[in-house]
C-alpha cells in the first residue's frame, strides 16, 4: 500500500512537471501571436500593402486650375475638362481586333494602337495620346469597345493662341506650370486635389467612406495680370513688322504704367527660324532674362544726377570738342557721332554728346556714380514677377576705374534688362521717384513702393530736355504728331559673344520714351537687336523710335488719354502747345539758379 | 478564527470561478465577433434581434453546458467505463460520417454528420473522448506505461485508431488528438524514447496523408509562398494577413472591418481572429491571447490542487486540447503554419464546438469543486500572524 501511494505521488509530480513544461511552451507560442500581428502591421511587404489598399478605392475629384487673365479680365489661359480614352490591356483579347475597332470608331490607326500596346500588355492603364473630339466621345459612349474606357482629364487652353505666348508660358502633362506666368505663379494657380476613399466589397461595390476618407479639393485662384491684351497684340505685331523691315535679329518692347509700376506689355520677337507653338510658349522672357548695354539711353540718369548734385548747370558751357574727340584726364579719347564745339550741358543731352558726358562724369566721384547705379536698381532683380529674371551686369566696386566711370556715363560697361531700364526711366515720368514694377494687376497705385531718386524739379527739367531730344535732337524721327513725348535714343555696339570687345558694325539700337509730357501715362522702351545697316539707319532714333511712337499713338487713345498736340495743316507739331508746356517748366526752376 | 476581507476575496477567486469568467468572456467576444463577421444589412435590424440570434442562443447554451458540467462529480468523468463508452460512441460516429445520407461533405472534406436538424463534427466528440480515455488509462496504468507492450501499446493502438479515422478527413484535429494523447501518456509515465520510436512512423503516416491529398499539398505550397498565387492557392492566407495588417493598433472599429465583405473566406469560423484583429486591432488580439493564457494557467492551478493522477491527467488533457487547438488556429491565421480547418475554441462560430468545449472546461472546473482535491483540504482561512 505504501509503495502504491509513493508511486502515485511520484506520478503526480511527474504529471505536474510535464504539465508545467507544456504550459510554458504553449504560453511562449501564444505570446508570439501578437508579436506576429504587430510585425505584419509595422512592416508589411509590398504585396501585402497593395492587398490592404485593394479593399478601398481612391479617386481624385477633378479640380480646376486658376485662369490667367489680362488687366481687363480677358482670358489668357483657362482650364476645362476634356475626355480621353484609355485601354485596359488585361481585358483585350486580341490587340489586332482592338486596333480595327478603334479605327472604325474614332479613326485611330491600327498601327498606332499596336505601338501603344507594345510592351505594355501587362499593364492595366494605357492612355491614348490625344484628347477626344466630341464626335469620338459620342461614338465610344454609343458603342463601347471591350477594354476601352473614357476618363475625364483637365485640359489647359490658351484662347488667345500665340498672343503673349512666351509671357503666359504653359503647363506640362501633370497640369503644372513649366514656363512663363504658369510657372512663376504656380502657387496661386494650382488647384489642390481632393481625395475620396471608398471601401468596397470583394465585388467592388462601394460600401462606405471612412471618416477621414473625404478631403474636398480646392480650385486654383484666378490671376489677373497687368498685361493689356489689346496693347500686347498691337505691340507684338508692330514689333514684328519693324524687325522684318529692319532685317533685325530680334526685338523687345516693354510698356510700363509709371503711376502704378504695372507692366502693360512685354512683347518679344526673335527671327531665328519659325517656332512651333509649344516651343514659343517655352521661350524665356528675354525682357527680364537677357541684359543689354543701354548706350545713350542711360545718359539722362547721369545728366540728372550730376545736375542734382550741382556738378553742372544746364546752361553751363562745356569744352566739348569741335572735331577728333575729347581726351579725358586719364588719356582716354572720347568720340562723338557729330561735333558741335563747346556746348551747354543741356545740349550735351539733346545731342547725346559722349564728350560732354565724359567731362561731367569726371567731376562725379566713383561712389556717387555707383550709388546712382545702385539706386536705379541696376545689378539687382526688379522683382516684377516674370520668370527667369536676372540682375544684369554692373562692374564691381573693386574693379570700378576712371575708364568705367566715363563708360557708364555713356551707357557702356553696364548691362541692364529692359524691365530695369523702363522702371528706372519711370523716375522721369513721375516726380523723380521710381516705382516698384509688377506683372500682377495693379489698377490703382495700391501696393506700389517708390524710391526717391531725383529731386522733382530735376526730374521735370530732365523730362523737358528729353522733350527737346524729340524736337531738336536724336529723337526727331520718333516724334508723335498727337502726343508730346520725352525720350532718349541709344545705339550701342554689340558685344562679341566670344568676348574680346565689340562688333564694329553690329548694334543694339534702342529708344525709350514717355508720354504725354505733362502727365506721363506710359513709359515705352524698344530694343532692336542687330538691325541690318544696309536697309537704312541703325540708330535708335530711326529704328526703335518709330515703334515707340506708334505704340504711344495707339495706346494712349486706347487708354482714353486725349492728344495734347494739335496737328498743323502740314502735319507738324503745334509748337504753341508744347511751348506752353515748356513755359510751365522754365529753366529758372533748375536747382542752382 | 476570523477571516479578513482580502482572504475572503482570494477564496472567491478560486479557479472554478475564474474559469466561468474566462469562458463567458471568450463566448461573449465570440458572439460579438461572429455577429460582426457575418454582418449583413437587413431591411430592418434591431438590437433585440442580435440578442436573440442563433449565435447568442448557442453562446448561452454553452454557458449552461459549462454550469452543468461544473456540477458533475469528478468520479463519473474519471470512470474507466465512461471513458470507454465515450470512445466507442466516438468511433461509431466517426464511421457514420462515411454512411451516405448521414455524413455531409463541407469544403471538400467529409466531416459532418446530420441527423434531422442536428449537425455536428464527430471529430469534436472523438477529440474529447480521447482525452477522457487517455486520462483514465494513464491514471489506472500509471507505472505500467513504462513498459511498451503492457502499458503503452494498447493506449497507442486505441488513440491511433481514433486519430486515423479522424485523419481521413481532418488532419488538424487528428494531429491535435495525437499530440494531446502523446503528452498525456508521457506525463503519465510512458518513456520518451518509446514515443519517439512510435512517433517516427506516425510522422510518416502524416506525411503520406499530406502527399496523397492534393488540397493538403496545395495548402502547404500556399503556406511556403502565399504570394505565388495570391488569388488562388494563397488566397486564404493573403486575405487573413491583409485583415491582420489592416487593423492597426486600435482596429477599424467594431463592424468596420472590410475583409469580411467577400475577401476573407471562413471569416466567422477558422479566420475569426483576423476579423477581431481588423476590427479591434492588436489590442483585440492581445485580449484573445490573454484569455487563452488565463484559461491555461487557471487550469494549471487546478492541476496543482489534484492529488489523483487520473484527475490531473484529465485536467491537463482539457487544458492542452483547448490551448493547442487555439495555437494551431492562431498560427494558421497569422500565416505561421499551413492552413488547416481548425477553429478557435469558444470564439469561432460553432454550435457543437462551443457547447462541447464549454462542457469540457466545466468538467475541469468540477475538479476544483470536489472537496477531495488535495489543496481543497487546505484551511479556508489564512493563519493569523502571531502578535
Amino acid at each position: 500500500m505504501k509503495n502504491g501511494a509513493q508511486t502515485q505521488v511520484r506520478q503526480c509530480q511527474r504529471i505536474r512537471g510535464w504539465g508545467f513544461l507544456c504550459l510554458l511552451f504553449c504560453s511562449a507560442l501564444l505570446l508570439t501571436i501578437p508579436i506576429r500581428v504587430i510585425w505584419l502591421q509595422q512592416s508589411p511587404s509590398e504585396p501585402l500593402q497593395a492587398s490592404i489598399q485593394r479593399s478601398s478605392s481612391r479617386s481624385t475629384p477633378l479640380v480646376r486650375r486658376g485662369d490667367v487673365l489680362d488687366c481687363r479680365g480677358r482670358v489668357l489661359a483657362t482650364s476645362s475638362v476634356g475626355r480621353r480614352a484609355f485601354i485596359d490591356p488585361s481585358l483585350v483579347d486580341d490587340p489586332l481586333i482592338l486596333g480595327a475597332e478603334l479605327h472604325q470608331a474614332i479613326g485611330l490607326s491600327g498601327a498606332q494602337v499596336q505601338r501603344l500596346l507594345a510592351g505594355r500588355l501587362h499593364r492595366r492603364y494605357v492612355a491614348l495620346p490625344n484628347l477626344l473630339e466630341p464626335w469620338q466621345v459620342q461614338r465610344l459612349e454609343g458603342q463601347p469597345i471591350a477594354g476601352v474606357f473614357l476618363e475625364a482629364v483637365p485640359v489647359r487652353r490658351y484662347p488667345q493662341h500665340l498672343d503673349a505666348a512666351s509671357l503666359v508660358g504653359m503647363v506640362g502633362q501633370e497640369h503644372k506650370g513649366l514656363a512663363g506666368i504658369e510657372y512663376v505663379l504656380e502657387r496661386d494657380l494650382q488647384a489642390h486635389n481632393g481625395r475620396l476613399e471608398t471601401y468596397r466589397d470583394a465585388a467592388r461595390r462601394p460600401m462606405w467612406v471612412p471618416p477621414s476618407g473625404f478631403e474636398p479639393g480646392m480650385d486654383g485662384r484666378d490671376v489677373r495680370l497687368s498685361i493689356d491684351l489689346v496693347v500686347q497684340r498691337y505691340a507684338e505685331s508692330r514689333l514684328t513688322q519693324a524687325i522684318k523691315e529692319l532685317g533685325a535679329a530680334g526685338g523687345r518692347l516693354i510698356v510700363i504704367n509709371p503711376e502704378t509700376g504695372a507692366i502693360v506689355t512685354v512683347a518679344e520677337v526673335q527671327t531665328h527660324g519659325p517656332d512651333a507653338p509649344t516651343q514659343q510658349r517655352l521661350h524665356r522672357v528675354r525682357s527680364v532674362s537677357d541684359p543689354y548695354e543701354p548706350g545713350s539711353t542711360f545718359k539722362p540718369f547721369v545728366w540728372a544726377a550730376a545736375t542734382s548734385a550741382g556738378l553742372a548747370r544746364s546752361d553751363e558751357v562745356l569744352s566739348t570738342p569741335r572735331a577728333v574727340g575729347h581726351r579725358t584726364s586719364f588719356g582716354r579719347l572720347i568720340r562723338d557721332a557729330h561735333y558741335y564745339g563747346p556746348s551747354t550741358w543741356r545740349k550735351v543731352l539733346v545731342k547725346s554728346l559722349n564728350s560732354g558726358m565724359a567731362i561731367v562724369a569726371e567731376r562725379m566721384s566713383h561712389q556717387s556714380m555707383q550709388h546712382l547705379v545702385d539706386q536705379l536698381g541696376f545689378g539687382k532683380i526688379s522683382g516684377c514677377g516674370l520668370p527667369g529674371e536676372t540682375a544684369g551686369l554692373v562692374t564691381s566696386v573693386q574693379d570700378w576705374s576712371n575708364y568705367t566711370q566715363t563708360s557708364v556715363a555713356m551707357g557702356h560697361e553696364i548691362a541692364v534688362t529692359p524691365v530695369q531700364m523702363a522702371r528706372a526711366f519711370c523716375a522721369f515720368a513721375r516726380d523723380g521717384s521710381m516705382p516698384s514694377v509688377t506683372i500682377r494687376d495693379r489698377t490703382h497705385d495700391e501696393g506700389v513702393v517708390t524710391t526717391r531718386i531725383f529731386d522733382p524739379a530735376v526730374a521735370q527739367l530732365t523730362r523737358d530736355i528729353m522733350h527737346d531730344v524729340m524736337n531738336e535732337g536724336t529723337g526727331r524721327r520718333a516724334r508723335s504728331t498727337h502726343y508730346s513725348m520725352f525720350g532718349k535714343t541709344g545705339t550701342a555696339q554689340m558685344p562679341k559673344k566670344e568676348g574680346g570687345g565689340y562688333h564694329q558694325d553690329r548694334y543694339i539700337s534702342s529708344f525709350i520714351a514717355g508720354a504725354p509730357l505733362q502727365e506721363p501715362k506710359l513709359v515705352v522702351l524698344c530694343v532692336i537687336e542687330d538691325p541690318d545697316k544696309s536697309k537704312g539707319s541703325h540708330y535708335g532714333g530711326s529704328t526703335a523710335g518709330p515703334v515707340v511712337r506708334d505704340l504711344i499713338d495707339f495706346t494712349l487713345p486706347y487708354l482714353g488719354v486725349a492728344p495734347d498736340l494739335e496737328p498743323t495743316s502740314k502735319g507738324t507739331t503745334n509748337v504753341a502747345s508744347v511751348g506752353r508746356a515748356r513755359g510751365a517748366n522754365s529753366p529758372s526752376r533748375e536747382p542752382g539758379h | 478564527m476570523t477571516t479578513r476581507p482580502a482572504d475572503r476575496y482570494l477564496q472567491c477567486m478560486r479557479p472554478r470561478a475564474l474559469l466561468l469568467v474566462i469562458v463567458t468572456a471568450m463566448l461573449a467576444l465570440g458572439i460579438v465577433a461572429v455577429q460582426s463577421a457575418g454582418m449583413v444589412v437587413p431591411r430592418s435590424a434591431s438590437f433585440s434581434e442580435l440578442l436573440t440570434s442563433r449565435t447568442t442562443q448557442l453562446g448561452l447554451a454553452a454557458v449552461i453546458a459549462f454550469l452543468i458540467a461544473r456540477r458533475i462529480p469528478p468520479r463519473w468523468t474519471t470512470n474507466q467505463w465512461v471513458a470507454r463508452g465515450a470512445m466507442v460512441i466516438a468511433g461509431i460516429l466517426l464511421l457514420l460520417v462515411f454512411v451516405p445520407g448521414i455524413g455531409r461533405e463541407v469544403n471538400g472534406a467529409r466531416r459532418w454528420i446530420e441527423i434531422g436538424p442536428l449537425g455536428f463534427q464527430p471529430s469534436e466528440v472523438a477529440k474529447w473522448a480521447a482525452v477522457l480515455w487517455v486520462a483514465a488509462w494513464g491514471g489506472q496504468r500509471g507505472a505500467k506505461l513504462g513498459t511498451f507492450w503492457k502499458g503503452l501499446a494498447p493506449a497507442l493502438l486505441i488513440v491511433g485508431i481514433a486519430s486515423g479515422l479522424v485523419l481521413l478527413e481532418d488532419l488538424g484535429t487528428a494531429l491535435l488528438i495525437g499530440a494531446v494523447a502523446a503528452i498525456l501518456l508521457l506525463a503519465a509515465g510512458a518513456r520518451l524514447w518509446h514515443l519517439i520510436l512510435i512517433g517516427l512512423p506516425a510522422l510518416g503516416v502524416v506525411t503520406a496523408a499530406i502527399i496523397s491529398t492534393p488540397y493538403r499539398l496545395t495548402r502547404l505550397r500556399a503556406f511556403l509562398d502565399p504570394w505565388a498565387d495570391p488569388s488562388g492557392d494563397g488566397y486564404h492566407v493573403v486575405q487573413s494577413m491583409t485583415a491582420l495588417a489592416g487593423g492597426g493598433i486600435g482596429g477599424r472599429g467594431l463592424g468596420n472591418g472590410v475583409q469580411k465583405f467577400g475577401y476573407l473566406p471562413e471569416d466567422t469560423t477558422d479566420f475569426i481572429f483576423s476579423v477581431i484583429c481588423e476590427e479591434f486591432g492588436v489590442l483585440g488580439g492581445i485580449v484573445v491571447v490573454s484569455l487563452l493564457l488565463a484559461l491555461a494557467w487557471t487550469g494549471w492551478a487546478i492541476i496543482q490542487r489534484q492529488s489523483a493522477p487520473h484527475r490531473q491527467l484529465l485536467a491537463m488533457g482539457i487544458i492542452l486540447t483547448v490551448t493547442l487547438q487555439a495555437i494551431m488556429n492562431l498560427m494558421v491565421v497569422t500565416a505561421m503554419a499551413p492552413t488547416k480547418g481548425i477553429a478557435l475554441p469558444l470564439i469561432s462560430s460553432g454550435g457543437t464546438g462551443w457547447i462541447m468545449t464549454a462542457f469540457m472546461i466545466g468538467l475541469l472546473a468540477s475538479l476544483d469543486n470536489d472537496r477531495n482535491s488535495s489543496l481543497d483540504c487546505a484551511p479556508r482561512t489564512m493563519p493569523q500572524a502571531a502578535t
